[in-house]
């Protein structure tokens, strides 16, 4: 169980594309027509202040990995039985997450190829990874990060460049009102993607320098939800909001639409690396912390359990849900309702309500024992 | 303890997902159970089964080699 | 034959190990005590050693008025210095003021004679028998207490000509040579600095090869230098020959086809790399040095790119880049694209391949093994060819193969093609171990391509990324300055800053003075105004 280092740029990286990289492709808010931009530039905001919470947790013990602050903040039976808990969320929603790629790929890419091939070759790709420790996850996602921003803008570019963006399509703005923004952030679009930077409190104890991490941390927020914010744009303007509502994968059929010379058509591979990425590190960040989690209560390194977990995940990528519809369902009425709350938010207030105690106290008795 | 956490969250993996199929979709238990596991074609479910096989001996593996270590002294690393 | 013996004592066995790294003088200072071998006992040990091996030579001389035999093995001796040396009358005039039996008086008697020409002293049967080995020739006699062994080995090896497999446009067309006194002689005339030092070690239980590491005092990580110190010391083979058996059991023990050291057959690139703070590696014998610690841009570096102009170079630097990228992708996406997702090509050029392919009966991925496979045959053969008719068997060779399986249905045109632009894009790396590595990645990633398609060469290059990012050499990450980003290093790695720009070492090698330069003043042109005035 050796320290691990991860730099600025590492995570600056990881959490750009870790934000970006799922959200992008599913597209979020889309059920909000012609809001869905001002609803992701509201949730970026509150999106800040989730993550400065989490930062504090990490701030308040440095050293310390989310199921270490559970400890100090509980005592060990709670936080091993809490931990539990955490351990199958962060397992399950990495699951639903390779469903989301192993969708994606099925319908767009490789449709004859059965879906638990496309799971085991994914999952095989995301235990190397996890098993060569998170320094090489920084350390890819470092890599591939200016070729994400890239490809965005890439595709972005083509898309002014084939004509295809409509100003109208944008309007009429919050021609409802401002309520079914609301109604979206809460609780919608706060848990997903902001939320999952819960995953972050794992990884935060490896960085070097955990001072300077905290503006490196709030601008990754920030640049990515201003990412999002305008791809949404684009995407609203190319495709008009009822193809984007009811299209499973926006992002894919907006670049299905650039034709530029006739010569630079058919730009699948670019959305499908995008997403290749974006899940790739989202769902090895939170195996990663799932077996954190285990290497925890079972105090073995986690490189151990890499391969019998992955196995699982993998398993479960199929099992999860039956077919899309299933999938979507769950997504938007059970996770997003009763799983993420709790877990994302009411644990992590506790916490980091007992903590704040712990140390007020510990602040009194140190007084009173300088004082005396 | 490798191979009892595998199964652990197997099973835990397990129970959450067919918990939610239930309250979703208002079957029972059993009757999702069952309905998870066999809709799929055979070759399929083969793959799925050799992976949790596959999984399984890893973690029995890892465990027989931590035994090991334990029983004999650590030798020093040059 | 000598019948008389005055029984010396014999020596008891010391400092064995030490023998690497104790020079002449002190092995001199080191003789304790006085016991000494028998002259017979030397011969029998000698000739049992050596047996019946016909370069040992064995001839009867007199030294300063006394009986001695003379032993050397003709194979290793410059003979016209021996005899050069032994004509010299001096040796056989007695000097009455040195009492010869003494090892003071011997030792007086060489520092005269022989001074300057490498003598040593020696006391055993086993460390003469080494020196033998070493290119000495020894002179024993019974009266005297040590032996006399002075070193002249002959070095009408090759001579120093233009490099073989790394050459350049500009720039120095010196090449290593297997002797490595040659070698080492080429590093120390491009850096006339004290601070460059030699440390010599015997590696090869059995062949006691000589190896010599060199490194900037001054500049080099001192814990890099105890490791590599530390690792040399370790190898316990009983055979070395190349640089690449040293290389094999050198670098960290990974499971990795990407090469974990640099070698090379050019002595500016070593003396490049050395004022870095590399640390290089010298083996006798072969014309290839080792530069460690090494990282994975250091490979699409080629000496020349300092010589020319930095616009040009940084242009290079990319197109090798590209190349690489060129190597791994094209078959692999080729056979990807044409089988699972047709879609993704652009009509036209999807209408022309699939003409072509028409008649082919092989599925793409078959069609491209086939090809890459028949490639590298042809190269393997072009290597061992002998010259005269290499080259023309080659060429030929490759295109009319190509063009003649193309005309008989078993492959399309366009195929020939990839192969070829493969093929020629996999030389472009300077270093043959990256083009080597990078080629059997190539066709690792072909049946990938195969079975899962572009989805499955995306994969294969994160994996491949992953690989990359996990390995170390000697403690730097493989990947450096790239990840971890360091923005001060990134003058040297995609492009190439101007010479005057470039004021920092690596800071992925922790060395000891990272800036090379100050801030140079650059020049601008006088002032023209005196012209008009006159």
């Amino acid at each position: 169980m050796e320290k691990e280092n991860l730099s600025l740029t590492q995570l600056l990286a990881l959490e750009f594309i870790f934000l970006l990289g799922s959200a992008i492709i599913m597209g979020v808010g889309t059920e909000l027509r012609q809001n869905s931009w001002i609803a992701i530039a509201i949730a970026t905001v509150l999106g800040t202040g989730i993550m400065y919470l989490f930062y504090t947790l990490n701030e308040l013990l440095p050293n310390h990995n989310l199921f270490e602050i559970m400890e100090y903040g509980f005592t060990r039976p709670v936080a091993i039985f809490i931990s539990v808990f955490y351990i199958i969320y962060f397992l399950y929603i990495s699951s639903r997450l390779n469903r989301d790629f192993v969708e994606l790929i099925a319908t767009a890419i490789l449709p004859l190829t059965p879906i638990e091939v496309i799971s085991l070759t994914v999952m095989l790709v995301i235990i190397y990874i996890v098993y060569l420790g998170v320094e090489v996850l920084a350390r890819v996602s470092e890599i591939f990060f200016p070729y994400l921003l890239g490809f965005i803008f890439l595709l972005i570019v083509f898309l002014f460049a084939s004509g295809r963006i409509k100003l109208q399509n944008a309007q009429p703005m919050l021609g409802d009102g401002f309520m079914p923004v609301i109604k979206g952030i809460f609780p919608g679009l706060i848990t997903f993607p902001f939320g999952e930077l819960i995953v972050f409190t794992v990884i935060l104890s490896s960085v070097t320098h955990l001072k300077k991490a905290k503006k490196v941390v709030l601008l990754g927020v920030v640049m990515a939800g201003f990412s999002l914010t305008f791809a949404t744009v684009i995407m609203l303007m190319s495709l008009g909001a009822d193809t984007m509502e009811f299209s499973i994968f926006p992002l894919l059929s907006a670049a299905r639409k650039i034709s530029i010379a006739n010569f630079i058509e058919r730009t699948d591979a670019l959305v499908v690396f995008i997403m290749l990425l974006g899940i790739l590190v989202k769902s090895s960040l939170f195996f990663y912390a799932g077996l954190k989690g285990l290497e925890y209560i079972f105090r073995i390194p986690y490189r151990d359990f890499t391969f019998p977990i992955g196995m699982t995940v993998a398993c479960f990528t199929v099992w999860v849900s039956a077919n899309f519809a299933e999938h979507e369902e769950e997504g938007l009425v059970f996770v997003t309702r009763y799983l993420h709350p709790p877990m994302q938010f009411g644990i992590p207030f506790l916490l980091l309500g007992i903590i704040l105690w712990k140390t007020k106290k510990r602040q009194k008795a140190n007084k009173k024992s300088t004082a005396v | 303890m490798v191979t009892f956490s595998f199964l652990a969250v197997f099973m835990l993996l397990g129970s959450l997902v067919i918990f939610i199929d239930t309250l979703l979709f208002h079957y029972s238990f059993m009757e999702t159970a069952m309905n998870m596991f066999y809709f799929q074609l055979t070759e399929d479910k083969l793959i799925l089964a050799l992976m949790g096989i596959c999984g399984m001996i890893w973690a029995i593996v890892v465990d027989v080699r931590r035994k090991r270590k334990k029983g004999n002294p650590e030798q020093p690393h040059s | 034959m000598l019948t008389s013996e005055r029984p010396f004592v014999r020596v008891r066995r010391k400092l064995r190990e030490a023998k690497n790294t104790i020079s002449s003088e002190d092995k001199q200072l080191s003789i304790l005590e006085n016991e000494m071998i028998s002259l017979h006992e030397l011969k029998e040990s000698i000739l049992s050693a050596f047996g019946q091996t016909a370069d040992l030579i064995m001839e009867q001389v007199r030294i300063a008025e006394e009986e001695g035999i003379l032993f050397y093995l003709n194979s290793t001796i410059d003979k016209s210095q021996l005899q050069q040396t032994l004509m010299n009358k001096h040796t056989n005039q007695p000097n009455s003021s040195l009492d010869l039996k003494t090892v003071e008086g011997i030792q007086d008697f060489c520092e005269q004679m022989f001074g300057g020409s490498g003598y040593k002293l020696t006391q055993t049967a086993e460390e003469a028998i080494n020196e033998l080995l070493d290119g000495s020739f020894v002179i024993a006699s019974k009266n005297f207490p040590l032996i006399i062994s002075i070193g002249m080995p002959n070095t009408n090896l090759r001579q120093v000509a233009e490099p073989t497999s790394q050459t350049v446009i500009r720039g120095p067309k010196d090449s290593f040579v297997e002797a490595s006194s040659i070698n080492l002689s080429l590093i120390r005339r491009r850096i006339r600095n004290s601070n460059l030092r030699f440390e010599e070690f015997s590696i090869g239980s059995e062949t006691k090869t000589k190896v010599y590491i060199g490194y900037m005092n001054e500049i080099a990580n001192e814990k890099i230098v105890e490791e590599v110190r530390k690792r040399l010391n370790k190898i316990n083979v009983s055979a070395i020959f190349e640089s690449g058996n040293i290389e094999e059991l050198l670098v960290d023990k990974t499971l990795t086809v990407f090469p974990l050291a640099f070698n090379t057959e050019r002595p500016d690139t070593v003396a490049g790399e050395l004022m870095e703070g590399k640390i290089c590696i010298v083996v006798d014998g072969t014309p290839f040095a080792l530069l460690v610690p090494v990282v994975f841009t250091d490979f699409f570096i080629s000496s020349e790119d300092y010589y020319h102009h930095y616009m040009i170079s940084s242009f290079l630097r990319v197109i090798r880049y590209i190349s690489f990228m060129i190597v791994l992708i094209v078959p692999s996406a080729y056979v990807g694209i044409l089988t699972y997702h047709p879609e993704l090509v652009p009509t036209y050029l999807l209408i022309n391949i699939m003409a072509q392919r028409e008649g082919v009966p092989f599925p793409a991925v078959v069609e491209v093994l086939i090809m890459e496979f028949t490639f590298e045959i042809l190269r393997e053969a072009g290597i061992r060819m002998p010259r005269a008719v290499g080259q023309t068997v080659s060429i030929v060779g490759a295109l009319v193969i190509g063009q003649a399986a193309a005309e008989a249905g078993l492959i399309s045109n366009i195929m020939v093609i990839i192969v070829a632009i493969t093929a020629t894009a996999n030389f472009v790396a300077p270093v043959y171990s990256l083009s080597a590595a990078t080629r059997i990645l190539r066709l690792i990633l072909i049946p990938i391509a195969g079975f899962l398609g572009l989805y499955g060469v995306l994969l294969g290059l994160v994996v491949m990324v992953a690989h990359l990012a996990s390995l170390r050499s000697f403690g730097v990450p493989y990947l450096a300055p790239i990840a971890p980003l360091n923005m001060k290093d990134q003058k040297d790695v995609f492009i190439r800053f101007p010479y005057w720009g470039l004021r920092r070492r690596p800071s992925y090698l922790r060395t000891a003075e990272p800036i090379k330069q100050e801030k140079s003043d650059l020049n601008t042109p006088p002032d023209m105004q005196g012209r008009n005035g006159g």
